[in-house]
């Protein structure tokens, strides 16, 4: 029998550097060709039930016992909006539904965590809530979007990796409106674009030089070339088949080699045509008197050159439609459509804010002068409406959104890095996320008033949460959904329960035997070397 | 046996930091207080020590010998014989990859008290041959989940599923007719049941005269009887490469199932006294054929034997899937007037013979065959598993092909005996042979 003893880093759950390996054999994965195994590797029900009522019970709890209930609500709108659209984009089949929703949501989730955080924070600076509060906000928000994620385990590199990619598109998007609304606004677009715009549609519709051959001549050889690439791009030849014979193949063919020799010299001609018009103080002089009055009706001819304009615009849109068919027909139509939402998405989110631009801008400046202190809103109200002035709701609008959704998209990114990194682990890292935030809830809350008891309950549910999650992620892994586990879980959560019980007791029992400790007080010294010592040595111990 | 230690319990390190900086930054005692929690538990996992699995595990199979297609039951029994509660023990029983679990599962959690035992059970869908299973996995976590034993135990009990295919009763024999191995016919000759009278020729037996009408009219005549012949039928097994396909991985092929319908067919008529022979279809490039013909094995009393026919159809359930010969069932192909082993089977068959063709009409071809048959005045019956499924697009249109096929044989008077999934081989013939051989 042979044996091999492995360790593991506590992190991040890998194998060590001395070569050590994990153990193999069936038990690993719960995938097999012959259905012997589960294709899915969810965490088990009983788990994520416990990850995510004990994570919302415990946090209610603390944020309500801290007077924070309602800041907290609004982040914890934002974070549960994130993880489903992450749990969305974890799935195959859903991923089309969540890429559309990163483009409206992203912005969503900053407005909500800045409203619940963000706000929280403005009044702690201004002393009307304890310092601290913000942590308990933010501890709730982490908290809840870890539950959230732990609901299928679908906190995965894939998952960030689209909602990145995703987020991306639909912020250049954004901010391309944004850069285009302030061009706009600042007048170089709109002052040079208008007059060449006038200029092109004159020389197209109604030259006004007495033979303009250089505009009729460049609009034949659009048409030609549009023609030759729409008959390309149509399928007749597949159409036709056998109808058409190798001679009148043949003859097509040369017919085709000899317009694509003669492009260069069309072109060429055009441009010479151009040229003289252009210089020419008398254009085509030199021509015989009644060619140049011939061609100068010719070419001045609005139905014509109408005529021309629209061919230009069915081949154009025949050539765009065949060509997209065929790329969907052969490339993967679920790609295509993954990769065009998140503009239509962009697209979208710019349309909405553009139509809605002047009660979005008002509402967002009401609801910050609300909460602004007294003495600062005349010069508020000053700034804004300079500002409104300057760069208009529109751009004003679509500049937020930008910022909203690009502080989504850093938040997101980071977890990607982590996870990358190995920072994040790939599984069971909602059930982490929720136990931190949980942690971050108790301890924070502990320093506003909350009672040690209901304090120490968030620390052991934290752990709870966090154990519980981990080990149904495993269970769930190597057992698959179909066998039973609730026994198992119940064996392992219960003892974890009171192993928390029991530290909770020695906690208070501390707490009855030192009393009110001061943090000038020199046993809190004796009693923090001691700490951080004892934390030491079990850092050392427990490598 | 491999050994794991996982310090899971470490991240309670990170928290006594957070809550000890939290306190020392506010002054305040409650977050040194919240520390002893994360505290307690990382000492839970550091004094965590390895389990001693001591574990017996017993497989049994029901039915120990199953048919193919039928569902074998497997129960996994695992016995503590340790003196400590294994609180985490994590089974994984070793399937063989041919077979596939339709039931339950073979992975288990259990929490094993010390000498008790806990059992499991699935299902798996049994396929001709032997199929060895492995010896399961089991891995073993301490309470705290810290530290993780893992090993393979030698299971006593079942460790191989041997899936027969003897024909353990003869369906024929309680419906075939009194006298076995004969078959009536139109001709008239020596026999039992009366035909017809003719006037008497020079050497007519004796015992053949109509005597009363020689008393009555004077004239001497011979009696006709209907003639019986024993059965001459040929079983034909479509084993090509359209049929060689699963409703799910881990089942039986179509050829497999057809194989073992026609090798039941076979068992059955040849000990009724039946003269039976065999060949296959999609064997042509095997060593069972010669120069691309169709293997062929005759009636026993013309010199075939038992063992050739059961090596052909061992060979024919056996035939290996290629994906590129298995027709997309989304092609619509052209209905096949032209069958391609029409000429060959028409010029083996001997005059009088019957045709069994079992298979699971998954493309014209079959159909086509059936054509070719008929059209040569060959008695033709068609038994047919199915294995179409309808849990997808691609299945459901197969089975609708199937059942295109079923309804185009039927529409020209040929005899089709189904075989659906859900009901044991034995039941179908019971119910339908009797219309096939009397």
């Amino acid at each position: 029998m042979s044996e091999t003893v492995t360790d593991t880093d506590a992190a991040n759950g890998t194998s060590d550097s001395v070569g050590n390996t994990k153990p193999t054999g069936g038990i690993e994965s719960t995938t097999a060709a012959n259905g012997a195994e589960d294709a899915t590797e969810r965490p088990t029900r009983l788990s994520t039930a416990v990850v995510v009522g004990l994570t919302l019970l415990v946090t209610v709890e603390l944020v309500t016992a801290v007077g924070l209930g309602q800041r907290a609500t609004y982040g914890v709108v934002g974070a549960v909006a994130l993880a489903a659209v992450l749990g969305l984009l974890a799935n195959d089949r859903l991923e089309p539904i969540g890429v559309a929703l990163v483009g409206p949501v992203f912005p969503v989730v900053s407005l909500a965590v800045i409203a619940g955080a963000g706000i929280t924070l403005v009044a702690q600076l201004r002393n009307a809530l304890s310092v601290g509060s913000v942590f308990v906000v933010l501890g709730a928000t982490v908290a809840v979007f870890g539950a959230t994620l732990a609901v299928r385990d679908v906190l995965s590199h894939d998952a960030l990796a689209r909602a990145v990619a995703a987020g991306v598109r639909t912020t250049v998007v954004v901010a391309t409106a944004a850069v285009g609304a302030l061009a706009i606004r600042f007048g170089p677009a709109r002052t040079r674009a208008g007059p060449v715009l006038g200029d092109i549609v004159t020389w197209v519709f109604a030259p006004t030089a007495p033979v303009p051959l250089a505009s009729l001549l460049a609009l034949t050889v659009a048409v030609v070339s549009l023609t030759r690439t729409t008959v390309v791009a149509l399928p007749i030849s597949e159409l036709l088949g056998d109808r058409v014979g190798e001679p009148t193949r043949a003859r097509l063919s040369r017919f085709d080699r000899a317009l694509k020799l003669t492009a260069p010299l069309a072109l060429t001609v055009v441009a010479a045509a151009v040229g003289i018009e252009a210089v020419a103080t008398e254009p085509y002089g030199w021509l015989p008197g009644g060619l140049r009055e011939f061609l100068g009706g010719l070419a001045r001819a609005e139905t014509l050159r109408l005529l021309l304009v629209d061919a230009v615009v069915a081949e154009g849109l025949i050539v765009a439609t065949v060509t997209g068919l065929k790329r969907a027909y052969r490339g993967s139509g679920r790609a295509a459509l993954v990769g065009t939402l998140p503009y239509v998405s962009g697209a979208l989110v710019v349309a909405a804010v553009l139509q809605y631009r002047e009660p979005f801008v008002a509402a967002m400046i009401g609801e910050i002068e609300r909460r602004l202190p007294i003495q600062l809103l005349d010069e508020f109200r000053r700034l804004s409406t300079q500002a409104i002035d300057l760069y208009g709701e529109a751009a004003i609008g679509l500049m937020v959104v930008t910022l909203l959704s690009g502080l989504t998209l850093v938040v997101v990114l980071a977890l990607f890095v982590s996870s990358t990194l190995g920072v994040l682990t790939e599984r069971a890292s909602g059930a982490g996320l929720a136990g931190a935030g949980l942690c971050l809830v108790a301890a924070f809350a502990s320093t506003l008033g909350v009672s040690l008891l209901v304090a120490l309950a968030g620390v052991v549910a934290a752990f709870v949460v966090w154990d519980t999650g981990t080990f149904g992620v495993t269970l769930g892994a190597e057992l698959g959904d179909k066998a039973s586990t609730v026994r198992t879980e119940l064996v392992h959560g219960g003892a974890t329960v009171l192993i928390g019980a029991g530290a909770a007791g020695v906690a208070i029992w501390l707490d009855h035997m030192t009393g009110p400790v001061t943090a000038s007080g020199v046993p809190v010294v004796v009693a923090l070397v001691g700490a951080i010592g004892g934390l030491l040595l079990l850092a050392v111990a427990s490598r | 046996m491999t050994r794991y230690s996982h310090h899971r319990w470490s991240v309670g390190l990170a928290a006594t930091l957070l809550l000890v900086s939290v306190g020392l930054l506010y002054g305040s005692s409650a977050p040194f207080l919240l520390a002893v929690v994360p505290l307690a538990y990382v000492a839970y996992g550091a004094l965590s020590s390895y389990p001693e699995p001591v574990v017996g595990i017993e497989r049994s199979l029901s039915p120990e010998t199953p048919t193919p297609g039928s569902t074998v039951t497997v129960a996994v029994t695992v016995t503590n014989d340790g003196d400590r509660t294994l609180a985490d023990a994590r089974v994984v029983d070793e399937v063989p990859d041919e077979l596939a679990v339709v039931s339950g599962t073979p992975r288990a959690g259990l929490s094993i008290p010390p000498g008790e035992s806990r059992t499991f059970a699935y299902e798996v869908m049994a396929k001709r041959g032997e199929y060895a299973f492995g010896s399961p996995t089991i891995r073993v976590r301490s309470i705290s989940g810290s530290r993780i034993v893992t090993e393979t135990v030698e299971p006593s009990g079942a460790s191989t599923l041997t899936c027969s295919t003897t024909v353990e009763g003869t369906p024929l024999e309680r419906t075939a007719r009194e006298r076995t191995g004969t078959l009536p016919t139109d001709s008239g000759g020596p026999g039992l049941e009366f035909h017809s009278t003719r006037d008497y020729r020079p050497g007519d037996p004796i015992n053949r005269l109509d005597w009363r009408r020689l008393a009555r009219t004077e004239e001497l005549s011979t009696v006709n009887f209907r003639e019986e012949r024993a059965t001459r039928l040929i079983v034909v097994l479509d084993a090509r490469a359209p049929t060689r396909i699963a409703p799910h991985p881990g089942y039986p092929t179509g050829a497999g199932l057809a194989a073992y319908a026609g090798e039941r067919v076979y068992e059955a008529l040849r000990s009724a006294g039946h003269q039976v022979g065999v060949t296959a279809l999609g064997l042509e490039s095997t060593d069972l054929a010669s120069e691309g013909r169709l293997p062929w094995v005759e009636p026993p009393a013309e010199g075939g034997s038992t063992a050739a026919a059961r090596t052909l159809f061992e060979a024919a359930a056996r035939a290996e899937s290629n994906a590129s010969e298995v027709p997309d069932p989304t092609q619509r192909t052209e209905d096949a007037t032209e069958s391609a082993f029409g000429e060959q089977l028409l010029a083996r068959l001997t005059p009088g013979a019957q045709v069994l063709v079992v298979s699971p009409l998954l493309d014209e071809e079959p159909v086509a065959l059936t054509g070719t048959l008929r059209t040569h005045g060959v008695p033709v019956t068609v038994l047919s598993p199915d294995v179409t499924v309808s849990d997808t697009a691609g299945g459901r249109l197969a089975a609708v092909r199937r059942r295109n096929a079923v309804t185009t044989l039927q529409y020209r008077g040929v005899t089709v005996i189904e075989w659906p999934p859900t009901e044991s081989l034995e039941v179908v013939l019971d119910r339908s042979l009797p219309a096939v051989i009397p």
